[in-house]
């Protein structure tokens, strides 16, 4: 029975009240009645539904407008030499136009063809015999076969200029300009965009750094490994990655897609992250954002607005959160790097010096940082005198990444070198004590000197991309292997790399010699006794394994202690993506 | 070790492809835009987990609609203290109609870019405010300068005009 239009009528106020959220028991059984009575009604519920999905992402749908006069364009210069077409924006738009341009000739032809077919029926019919009239049925029958055969390929033709209007929409709908890429810093594209304009569709930075700015406005920096698709001219979803947006008032409303979350932007700069397609983490440093996660495992559905300062955790097992930024305030890069300055490279190289620094590892710490190997105290400038040595072991709670830090007993022995209880007999040594931070290190400035750089062979290190780990005897320091995967997730670490040495140009005192060790989960892997101006610069290379959780770095003094400025040159984790 | 980022990778393509139609397929069933985001987020947890084990691409929106279809039945039965909208019998119903449906989807989003194109330039307006830019009907009536009730009655009459003239389209294409 088919419904009548009252009963549609009926069925679009229930279906509002359910939208409003205002719908009666009365009302929800009528709804099951109609749509039990009429099965046409179930369809045109189902079909109204369908369409009111496709509604809601209205903003691509809108596009089409462009893309309908682009083919109004193209069918009419069809007839039109001199009319100009858009084919520097899309190149496929000439060969569309030469097949429907060969498809139409054709046509043509075929027209011709029939007429004079018909002229010659004419000419016939005018001087009728008797084997003239046998002609003239048999001419007859081709008129009605030919205009069958016309009108099939009249509908041909028209089929065709059909396929290539539905080609170019297509064409157009998908490779419509959402964002421009601004600039890139070592990048490497697992399929590197043609220029700067970008399309829909997904994209993985397999190293470095990117910035693009969508056609809204919010500008992003891509920082890799990440994977992700632009999906409209405000709207991105991330699979995995570190992205920061900042967000200008006309772009309000940017909204970032997540595997399992949306973080929505009301105006301001934020970074995200997304692990493997499972956990989030939303670090705002203007404005606010609004994260929503659904239901998951007995948890209710969650939104989370994140102010200022805050950071959001959002876990695949529908767990939220939200705290201060607390001991990561610099793990989203915020502006792209200098390239001159830039040591590490996303997925390529992590800078350890960085992280003493207080950054990522990837430039976002500060030169002139230090950790105080007494306390475990970050400090925002390094100092030179002789303290004691303090506790045997300390953590550092103001860096994520550092475990922890100590001074080796002067007198040798057991001593602890990770949180985890690792202990490493160290030799005595002389001196006793500690001289300067652990310090993401630039020019030293001794007090009764000129400032001096740090230096080893000709080289200069502590400026440019050549950074220098400070670790003036004697000291250690501890980083955790496990807090930097997880937070770095889609990379592997492959080594522990650096040059080191003693400094030959901050002070001529005797012939001093600092002895370096590298220590994986408690295990010696390096020891070299270095003495000021040894060359070739001893370089250490320590093949890290996925079960390794702590690296420790130590300088102790050796038997000559008068100025060992020791220090790691360019002490990086070399890092690996872990490709598909 | 690298095996399930390749998995992850292939799963993110396939499900980015058809995530329109699994949420319209899920809609359908629920007529709740935020169940139905929950519901598919359930879904997705459940395809990401099973998907190392799936190997035909081609068989995939079947496969996420199937999955999709038991995580709804999961969330009105958890549903306790309220009465799912449809009926068992309804709801089995009206899910036979999606899936067959959805089939089209693709389809009908082309049809209904040319509808909206032949919509009156106010209507367009009303549209693009209601849907792009995701305004309240009470904004849209602010916005337009009329009642809430006038342009509830616009919207529908829109909807009536965009879903006639989808179906027109539907039906011409199957004649093709």
């Amino acid at each position: 029975m088919n419904p009548r239009k009252e009963a549609y009528q009926e069925l679009l106020s229930l279906l509002g009240a359910v939208r409003d959220g205002h719908l009666t028991v009365n009302q929800q059984t009528r709804i099951n009645d109609l749509l039990t009575q009429y099965p046409k009604l179930q369809q045109y519920y189902v079909e109204l539904t369908l369409v009111n999905v496709e509604l809601r992402n209205y903003q691509n749908l809108s596009k089409k407008v462009h893309v309908d006069l682009l083919t109004e364009q193209i069918i009419g210069s069809a007839d039109d030499d001199t009319a100009p077409l858009p084919e520097a924006d899309y190149p496929r738009t000439a060969e569309i136009r030469d097949k429907a341009e060969r498809r139409l000739a054709a046509f043509l032809d075929e027209q011709e063809t029939l007429r004079q077919q018909q002229a010659l029926l004419e000419r016939r019919e005018n001087t009728p015999s008797l084997g003239e009239s046998l002609s003239l049925v048999a001419d007859h029958f081709t008129v009605v076969l030919t205009r069958a055969v016309r009108i099939t390929k009249r509908l041909a033709v028209a089929a065709v200029i059909m396929m290539v209007c539905f080609a170019v929409t297509r064409y157009v709908l998908n490779h419509r300009v959402v964002a421009t890429l601004d600039e890139e810093i070592h990048a490497q594209w697992a399929q590197s965009p043609q220029d700067a304009n970008l399309h829909p569709g997904l994209m993985t930075l397999e190293a470095g750094f990117a910035k693009i700015t969508f056609k809204q406005g919010a500008q992003i920096l891509l920082q890799a490994p990440c994977t992700f698709d632009l999906r409209s001219q405000n709207r991105m979803l991330l699979n995995q990655g570190m992205v920061t947006a900042q967000v200008p008032p006309q772009a309000h409303g940017f909204s970032v897609q997540t595997p399992l979350s949306k973080v929505t932007d009301f105006g301001t700069e934020f970074g995200l992250q997304v692990k493997d397609l499972q956990d989030s983490e939303v670090h705002v440093f203007e404005g606010r954002v609004q994260c929503r996660t659904g239901k998951r495992q007995g948890r209710p559905a969650a939104t989370l607005d994140i102010t200022k300062n805050k950071a959001g955790v959002l876990t695949a097992s529908g767990s939220s959160t939200v705290r201060p930024l607390g001991t990561r305030p610099n793990m989203f890069v915020r502006e792209l790097p200098d390239v001159n300055s830039q040591f590490g490279i996303p997925s390529k190289r992590l800078d350890l010096t960085d992280i003493v620094g207080g950054g990522n590892g990837f430039g976002t710490g500060h030169r002139l940082h230090c950790i105080d190997p007494a306390t475990g105290e970050t400090r925002s400038q390094y100092s030179y005198g002789k303290r004691p040595r303090g506790k045997n072991y300390t953590l550092v709670p103001g860096l994520s990444l550092v475990d922890g830090v100590f001074v080796p007993p002067a007198s040798g022995g057991f001593a602890p070198i990770s949180s985890s209880g690792y202990h490493f007999e160290f030799p005595s040594t002389s001196g006793g004590g500690w001289w300067t931070e652990v310090a993401h290190a630039t020019v030293l400035n001794l007090g009764d000197t000129q400032p001096v750089s740090l230096k080893l062979g000709e080289q200069v290190y502590g400026q440019g991309n050549h950074p220098a780990l400070l670790m003036h005897a004697n000291v250690g320091i501890t980083f955790d292997l496990d807090a930097i995967r997880q937070t770095f997730s889609g990379t592997r670490i492959r080594s522990f790399t650096s040059y080191c040495g003693i400094s030959n140009r901050v002070r001529e005192t005797g012939n001093p010699v600092s002895e370096f060790y590298v220590l994986v989960d408690g295990q010696l892997e390096y020891r070299q006794e270095i003495a000021m101006r040894t060359l070739p610069i001893p370089r250490v290379q320590v093949r890290l394994n996925p079960d390794n959780r702590f690296l420790t770095l130590v300088c102790l003094a050796g038997k000559e202690n008068n100025g060992d400025w020791s220090f790691f040159g360019e002490p990086a984790l070399e890092l690996e993506r872990v490709v598909e | 070790m690298t095996e399930p980022i390749d998995k992850n990778s292939d799963f993110m393509r396939l499900y980015m492809t058809h995530e329109s139609k699994i949420r319209g397929y899920i809609l359908c069933m629920v007529n709740n835009w935020t169940d139905a985001d929950d519901i598919l987020q359930e879904a997705v947890i459940v395809m990401m987990k099973k998907f190392q084990g799936f190997d035909s691409k081609e068989r995939f929106l079947k496969w996420a609609l199937r999955v999709a279809h038991f995580e709804v039945l999961n969330h009105v039965s958890n549903k306790r203290n309220r009465l799912p909208l449809f009926s068992p019998d309804v709801l089995e119903a009206i899910q036979e109609r999606a899936a067959c449906e959805i089939q089209r989807q693709d389809v009908r989003r082309e049809a209904l870019q040319h509808c909206i194109l032949k919509l009156r330039d106010r209507d367009q307006e009303i549209l693009r405010l209601r849907y792009e830019v995701e305004a309240t009907t009470q904004a849209v009536a602010q916005t337009v300068g009329r009642s809430a009730d006038a342009v509830y009655k616009v919207l529908n009459r829109i909807h009536h005009q965009l879903f006639t003239c989808i179906r027109r389209t539907l039906a011409q294409e199957s004649r093709l």
